[in-house]
């Protein structure tokens, strides 16, 4: 009976808030976010430009790790097409011999 | 002849890379490294952009400094790095030992495509397609 009760009273964790910053430039970005994953929409760039750092973006999701700044941010279910996941802290020096 | 610029000698090179999956299109940074065969992208990322592993072309195994790993060879509709856009191109899905912050490789798969010249000093990639009779 109490395991019963108990059920019915058992809810479902709330949603993340969702979360959309005001355009930034990356150096602001990596300034208020420090060595954390973000996910970048709304991204400003010049067009037909490959080589060009983005002026500015929005950041929808922060995170340790990719998996929580991707969850927070929802990028595709909130409709945006496009986005970027980076990092804002530095590579660490000691990651080339781990990548083979 | 199209120019990448990267951040000269940091520990790696890094150069921005798109690719593109059923759910959208997602930008990306990945290593330049010519001593592997197959262009990477982690699993986390293939599940965002809507990949499933079931629509593999092969399941693979990766002997890593931990081990053995599966990880799997999927076909994406577009992917573009260095100024070119390649479309139908091989990924090879898989968890990289550590992370730090990257999101995978541009490997020879790719890099075969094109004449290339990395200046380091300069932080600049120098890449052209090449002529058909000359592609693997």
């Amino acid at each position: 009976m109490a395991e019963a009760a108990a059920k019915e009273t058992t809810t479902e964790a709330p949603a993340p808030e969702l979360f959309l910053s005001e355009p930034m430039t990356w150096e602001q970005i990596c300034e208020r976010y420090p060595d954390q994953w973000v996910v970048l929409v709304e991204i400003n760039r010049p067009a037909e430009d490959h080589n060009a750092r983005f002026r500015t973006a929005r950041v929808a999701g922060i995170g340790k790790t990719r998996r929580e700044a991707f969850a927070q941010a929802q990028p595709f279910d909130r409709g945006y097409h496009s986005c970027a996941n980076r990092f804002t802290g530095p590579i660490a020096r000691s990651i080339a011999h781990l990548l083979r | 002849m199209r120019t990448t610029t990267f951040t000269p000698l940091r520990e790696l090179i890094i150069v921005e890379a798109k690719i593109w999956g059923p759910r959208g299109e997602l930008e990306l940074d990945l290593v330049l490294d010519t001593g592997s065969m197959h262009t990477v992208i982690l699993p986390d990322i293939m599940d965002d952009l809507g990949f499933n592993p079931r629509d593999a072309l092969a399941i693979t195994d990766v002997y890593s400094a931990v081990g053995k790993e599966q990880g799997y060879m999927i076909k994406v509709p577009r992917f573009e790095a260095l100024g070119f856009t390649r479309t139908d191109f091989p990924i090879h899905v898989f968890d990289l030992a550590d992370r730090y912050g990257i999101d995978g490789l541009i490997g020879l798969s790719f890099l075969h495509h094109y004449d290339y010249t990395v200046r380091s000093a300069a932080g600049q990639i120098l890449a052209e397609e090449l002529a058909a009779e000359l592609l693997p």
